[in-house]
């Protein structure tokens, strides 16, 4: 069972840096994010079911320890006045004129995960336990949502 | 409208990062915690089994429970794992670093106040209230008053969080 993590780690690792990147917001948190991940997945590799793929689960830890550092970075970053200091994502989404905030938290992160992790619906549908109707619905959602602002944008 | 080539051009552009292989880090930080939660479960192990008139005193009770809206009992699925146990104290803890831990249980647990309705099996971990206020016997009239207890319910799958309550059976 370490031997499979540590497969996964060394095979999917640029992947899951790069979605849990886009998800917390910031390179350095999503590094932190993936490594913590993965320290909890050796941790808890005993109760890992084998029923399902072990990419799954092990995603699915990425995920929530991603959106972890992504809320806890939002506390941190809150000033007296309530704004929070957006990350470096962000940044670079109004930079190249992505509206990323008009999408959901779920569109986001199936669009991220989707697009950065390289994965197929069905591993997606279970890391996030929903159906991969649903990862298709979203992410249909989330991609015509984009190209429809864009499209506004640039016919301005 | 804008075409697909083109918004996968932007992500491709939004996020660009090296990742920083480290697997021995992973191991060895998974073996560090390992023994950490080993001192701890040492610790509650000590409460347990040698409860001192303290512990005694503020060790929760059904009556407790039934005081904030939880109900606590025997678990539906097998209890897990010591090494799950300690995840989930660690994870009460995180929530309340000063306060020490005075018990912890796994059980099925019923909290008729939460939206959606908690109805599952959950670690149960009770911490010292400290000046912690809470609410008096769950009912109309409830009072806000000097906690006697302090309760942690813990998701065994996840190791998070699910609630945490804290009140006066008084």
């Amino acid at each position: 069972m370490l031997d499979d993590l540590e497969a996964l780690y060394r095979d999917r690792l640029p992947e899951y840096t790069r979605a849990a990147t886009a998800i917390v917001g910031d390179r350095e948190s999503g590094r932190d994010a993936v490594q913590d991940a993965f320290v909890k997945a050796v941790r808890k590799r005993r109760r890992f079911r084998s029923d399902g793929p072990l990419e799954a689960w092990v995603l699915r830890i990425v995920v929530n320890t991603a959106r972890d550092a992504r809320r806890s970075g939002s506390r941190r970053a809150e000033t007296p006045g309530g704004v929070a200091a957006r990350g470096e994502v962000a940044v670079r989404a109004e930079e190249l004129g992505l509206p990323l905030e008009l999408l959901t938290e779920r569109q986001r992160e199936v669009l991220f995960l989707h697009y950065y992790a390289d994965l197929e619906y069905v591993t997606i549908a279970q890391a996030l336990d929903i159906s991969e109707g649903t990862v298709g619905a979203t992410l249909s959602a989330a991609r015509l949502t984009l190209r429809n602002a864009l499209t506004k944008e640039v016919s301005r | 409208m804008t075409d697909d080539a083109y918004l996968d051009g932007l992500l491709d552009e939004l996020v660009v990062t090296e990742p920083r292989e480290a697997w021995c880090d992973v191991v060895a930080r998974a073996r560090r915690s390992r023994r950490r939660y080993v001192t701890v479960v040492a610790a509650i192990a000590t409460l347990v089994v040698a409860p001192s008139a303290w512990a005694i005193h503020h060790l929760w009770s059904t009556s407790q429970a039934a005081a904030s809206g939880i109900t606590l009992s025997a678990p539906e699925t097998p209890t897990p794992s010591t090494g799950d146990a300690n995840a989930a104290v660690n994870a009460a803890t995180s929530w309340y670093p000063d306060h020490a831990v005075v018990s912890h249980q796994f059980a099925h647990c019923i909290d008729v106040q939460s939206v959606p309705r908690l109805n599952e099996d959950c670690w149960a971990v009770f911490l010292d209230p400290g000046n912690e206020m809470g609410n008096g016997p769950f009912g109309p009239g409830s009072t806000s008053q000097r906690a006697t207890y302090l309760l942690v319910l813990v998701d065994p799958s996840t190791d998070k969080v699910i609630e945490a309550a804290s009140g006066s059976s008084r």
